[in-house]
């Protein structure tokens, strides 16, 4: 499935595990990964809790809108989003030219702050990510407990002869 | 988009939507017009609301800064399971007060 939609670009392309996502980076079309996700999230039957999944990727998209694309919707971000081993892998990258994200990481925020609590909210919601050297691009992994998740562990197992 | 209720010196603000990047500057500046108003107690009721991001805390904080620099106070109440735990996550309750919906 394609949407373009003038100038602005969203497309979305659906493959047996995953969608890719590539879209105008602006603060609406991340509306619209969401929806996307979570339509994608009950075609894989992996629906019983995914407000983590949501948040941590909407701190990640607000990253690559803002920071690395400067809030400009001439530049592209993408989103790749795919179901293996009973975990959901995200990646995302932008055009841009990256940040400090281990000095970032570092910090503490700020609690008085009006910003600055995205990479604090991925540290406490997602285990499990890391940035590309640059800093432009970000991959996260999701543990889900659910029943696809669950077959795919039973099924991993020795068979029983 | 979010509707106001007064109540003497009370007026309560239901974004009645997301509290995400998308409608957080909009927001910003209806809370703020709300506070320059002259209003001493603030209560945002996120009732029905799924999602509050880092934006969207970012705009919570400096709505609070703005009413306690004012010298009145701000409260979140009907906030989700979730959204609650998050706010503890990011000890927001230790800046206004956080209320669970109820049930």
């Amino acid at each position: 499935m394609n949407k373009c939609l003038g100038p602005m670009t969203f497309t979305v392309s659906h493959n047996p595990d995953g969608i890719d996502l590539r879209f105008s980076a602006t603060l609406e079309n991340i509306d619209r990964v969401a929806e996307e996700t979570k339509r994608f999230v009950r075609r894989m039957d992996v629906e019983e809790h995914t407000f983590d999944v949501f948040l941590v990727l909407r701190e990640a998209l607000v990253n690559a809108v803002i920071h690395g694309s400067g809030g400009d919707g001439q530049k592209i971000v993408s989103c790749t989003l795919r179901l293996e081993d009973g975990s959901l892998i995200m990646e995302i990258e932008d055009e841009g030219e990256g940040f400090d994200w281990r000095g970032c990481l570092a910090k503490s925020p700020d609690p008085n702050s009006d910003c600055g609590r995205g990479l604090g909210i991925m540290k406490e919601y997602c285990a499990d990510f890391r940035f590309n050297d640059k800093g432009n691009g970000l991959i996260m992994r999701k543990r889900l407990s659910s029943r696809v998740a669950h077959c795919q562990e039973i099924s991993a197992l020795p068979s029983i002869k | 988009m979010a509707k106001a209720k007064k109540k003497a010196q009370q007026e309560v603000v239901k974004p009645e939507k997301d509290v995400v990047a998308s409608m957080a500057e909009a927001f910003r500046e209806k809370l703020l017009k709300i506070v320059q108003s002259g209003v001493k107690d603030l209560v945002i009721d996120l009732m029905g609301v799924e999602m509050v991001d880092s934006v969207g805390i970012g705009v919570l904080v400096a709505t609070h800064n703005s009413v306690s620099k004012a010298g009145g106070k701000m409260s979140v109440t009907n906030v989700s399971e979730d959204i609650y735990k998050l706010f503890k996550t990011m000890r927001l309750d230790q800046h206004f007060e956080v209320s669970p919906v109820a049930g």
